[in-house]
């Protein structure tokens, strides 16, 4: 005779059951983020996922996945296959202007070198790899310099800002999920944080079930579905959807702040707290292949108080102080350095954030190509 | 209330056995009338009309129901008048322009902008059920065929709240019956509802969600990069509005069983029928039962009836037409959702003629087991391919973007 199924024991048995699969999930931590459909269901992506706001349905069919490095590389082209032999590869880090905030996939800066067709003194193919990713935080590139080690990258270029150097408390939203190697590439590599990154917390037992992570285990599987989409319309920036943009405002306010930096007496206490040492980092991790730091154009205006700012962000006494001290670091440490600040026009901006627009990724691709050139023939 | 006043008989409609009914009712509306003027309640309830306009409101209900309580037989006029009503308010609430514009005028009464008012929000949901449970009513009444019921159970069977937002549209008599003597719950009633729960909670919130994010949209259709893509989301978009609707029913049911109230079915696995009179006895059941008892009949009877004869075929056009044109427009009164509508009676028609052209022609076709099985299976994805391409109408927002897809998907642009 059939036993008779009772509904609350149903229950129970699930209620048991869910709890023993959260315990289970926290405890073997397993690396789901491993798990893609990207480069065999749908081609990698040309740049790490990402969308300005995410929200459930997105127009560039794109959601972040910062929490969970083998999920964002997973869904990368990068991580397609072994490098190819007859491939000189190179790795693009930096922020927003190098993901390419405002431009396709086929327009951003990594592409724009692809499309030249360059080849190294030995004959191998330079392809350019866009491994940015928006917002400012030099820690955060260090830490995907330090996974995507394993890619094998011929040639570094670090694409920074005066922004970049900048101790920002908001570097946690990056650096929190990855708290446990950041701590271990810090040791090793003897990196002295300002008091603002310290208390670094690992995740709580709690926070590594599967309740915990659900926040986390929603974007993974998001980022699996807008693979179809990206697979179907080669989109992945709403931002980039419009090759046009209006012109910008010429004029800034009469102000010379910058941030707790009121005016060019500041200038030492300003360029004393920039982490230039971060560079160092970079450079011990990239191992043999050069590390080329280039401080990319930014938007200058020419109208109203331009005597006063270069843009809305940076005052001009900011902005000089810190690229002279940048200079001068550099030059200390004997690492490439390129200073390209004033390398654009203002209509080659897709924005006053220092955004390129097709046009301007295509002439800084065209005035970097010399120096991938360089460093592709030892 | 209104609706109730006007089918009750006077048996029914005693203040002494209705007065708990009509004081719950009002007692709610004051209720959230009121919850405006709480500072924390403020974030739980949207705006809502001020307290002053939902009394007045309630008076005139109350005053109106208790009037017409008073009329000792319903004339067939005053059941017109208010099906009439009720049609109204539908197409103004279905109709884009003509919402907008009511928008307008309750925006420049309350002295704001369009877009501020558009905060005052005009939707009402779950209307398109509620109007046909109660234009159902009306018309039974009409027919002398609706039970009495009182005031409780009338508004309980409108407002039901499993099925309120999206149906099945349950009919009153066989609704009341559960609701005067509960069905029981037993263990195997609630694996039951705990099944459809979570099924349904699943086929909602995973599934047809996940289809969402791939489903053919406006933008899509000058994105996609292929005809193949452009199949493959229409595709996504026939299995997300299924598994979204019956997910929905679903939990509707399930949760109904927990109330002791079993709601009818609502699909039976349509896109496993192999033509599309049968796709539509299994998609929406409720709905196209509805259009059937109180249209599709009618209208036919009435053709076959009529001095004017007319021959077969054209009556089974008309009524076939008619009806889903209707259904399409239940939707939402727009052009694309009348093409939808067209495209599926025009689709019941020629299956209707070609079904007897080959049943007086080839009266053995399909005999054979292995026949039947090959016959069987082109039907099932005939007709998926079918409703499939007709959803470039239901889900794309203009006629230009529906034939843009078409062209696209058979690689013509």
């Amino acid at each position: 005779m059939e036993r008779p199924v009772h509904a609350l024991r149903v229950l129970v048995k699930a209620f048991l059951f869910f709890v023993l699969l959260n315990l289970l999930f926290a405890w073997f931590d397993p690396p789901i983020g491993k798990l893609t459909a990207y480069n065999w269901l749908w081609p990698g992506r040309l740049r790490f996922p990402y969308a300005d706001s995410p929200g459930y349905y997105s127009l560039g069919y794109n959601v972040p996945v910062i929490e969970d490095f083998d999920a964002m590389f997973g869904a990368h082209i990068l991580s397609a296959g072994p490098k190819p032999a007859d491939e000189f590869r190179v790795f693009l880090l930096g922020d927003s202007a190098t993901w390419g905030g405002h431009v396709a996939p086929e327009d951003m800066l990594a592409e724009q070198f692809n499309r030249l067709g360059l080849t190294s003194c030995d004959g191998r193919k330079i392809k350019a790899y866009d491994l940015g990713y928006p917002w400012p935080s030099l820690l955060r590139d260090v830490l995907i310099l330090d996974y995507a080690n394993q890619y094998q990258p011929d040639m570094v270029i670090w694409l920074v800002t005066l922004h970049s150097f900048e101790k920002k408390s908001a570097d946690r939203e990056f650096l929190v999920p990855h708290a446990e190697r950041m701590a271990e590439v810090i040791a090793e590599h003897q990196l002295v944080l300002p008091k603002v990154y310290s208390g670094q917390a690992e995740p709580a037992f709690w926070d590594k079930t599967i309740l915990g992570q659900r926040e986390r285990l929603k974007k993974l599987i998001l980022n699996q579905a807008y693979g179809w989409m990206w697979s179907a319309t080669g989109i992945d920036n709403a931002n980039g959807l419009s090759k046009d943009h209006p012109a910008f405002p010429q004029d800034a306010l009469a102000d010379v702040s910058y941030f707790d930096y009121q005016s060019p007496n500041d200038s030492q206490a300003l360029t004393r707290s920039l982490m230039f040492d971060i560079i160092r980092v970079g450079r011990e991790i990239a191992g043999d292949a050069p590390l080329v730091v280039i401080n990319e154009p930014i938007f200058i205006i020419s109208g109203q108080n331009r005597d006063l700012r270069y843009n809305h962000v940076y005052p001009r006494w900011a902005y000089d102080a810190y690229r002279q001290s940048l200079a001068d670091w550099m030059n200390a440490q004997g690492d490439p350095y390129y200073d390209t600040w004033n390398a654009l026009p203002v209509s080659e901006f897709s924005n006053d954030m220092s955004h390129r627009d097709p046009q301007g990724e295509k002439r800084f691709a065209d005035l970097l190509s010399p120096i991938l050139q360089d460093f592709s023939c030892p | 209330m209104l609706a109730w006043a006007i089918t009750a008989p006077p048996e029914a409609r005693g203040l002494r056995s209705n007065w708990p009914g009509l004081a719950v009712l009002c007692g709610a509306i004051l209720l959230v009338a009121f919850s405006k003027s709480l500072p924390w309640t403020r974030d739980f309830f949207p705006a809502s009309a001020s307290l002053v306009l939902a009394g007045g409101a309630l008076a005139v209900f109350v005053g109106l129901a208790v009037g017409l309580s008073f009329i000792k037989t319903q004339s067939r006029l005053l059941l017109g008048v208010a099906a009439l009503g009720i049609l109204a308010i539908f197409i103004f609430l279905k109709s884009p322009g003509l919402s907008e514009r009511l928008l307008t005028f309750i925006g420049d009464w309350r002295g704001r902008t369009l877009d501020d008012s558009a905060a005052f929000n005009i939707a009402w949901l779950g209307y398109s059920y509620i109007a046909f449970r109660l234009l159902h009513t009306l018309r039974d009444r009409q027919s002398g065929v609706l039970p009495a019921v009182g005031l409780a159970e009338y508004v309980n069977y409108a407002i039901f709240f499993p099925s309120f937002t999206a149906g099945p549209i349950d009919r009153l008599e066989r609704f009341v019956k559960d609701l005067r003597a509960p069905l029981p719950l037993k263990n195997d009633d609630w694996l039951f509802a705990g099944q459809r729960l979570a099924a349904g909670l699943f086929k909602k919130f995973f599934v047809a969600d996940l289809l969402a994010l791939v489903s053919i949209t406006d933008a899509l259709v000058g994105q996609a990069r292929s005809p193949g893509w452009l199949w493959l989301e229409l595709c996504a978009y026939s299995f997300r509005i299924y598994f979204d609707f019956s997910g929905y029913t679903d939990i509707a049911i399930g949760m109904a069983r927990l109330m002791r109230v079993r709601l009818p079915e609502n699909f039976a696995a349509p896109f496993l029928k192999p033509n599309l009179a049968q796709f539509w006895s299994a998609w929406h059941i409720t709905l196209t039962q509805w259009f059937r008892a109180y249209f599709f009949n009618p209208f036919t009877r009435s053709l076959r009836t009529s001095k004017l004869v007319l021959p077969t075929w054209l009556i089974i056009l008309l009524t076939q037409v008619g009806t889903m044109l209707l259904i399409g427009l239940w939707h939402g009164l727009t052009w694309n959702f009348a093409l939808w509508g067209l495209w599926h009676g025009l689709g019941l028609f020629l299956q209707n003629r070609w079904s007897e052209f080959l049943r007086l022609r080839f009266p053995d076709l399909g005999a054979g087991r292995a026949a039947r099985a090959f016959f069987r299976v082109t039907g099932v994805l005939l007709t998926f391919a079918y409703f499939t391409l007709g959803l470039v109408f239901f889900a794309l927002s203009m006629p230009q973007l529906s034939f843009a897809a078409l062209m696209k998907l058979f690689g013509m642009s």
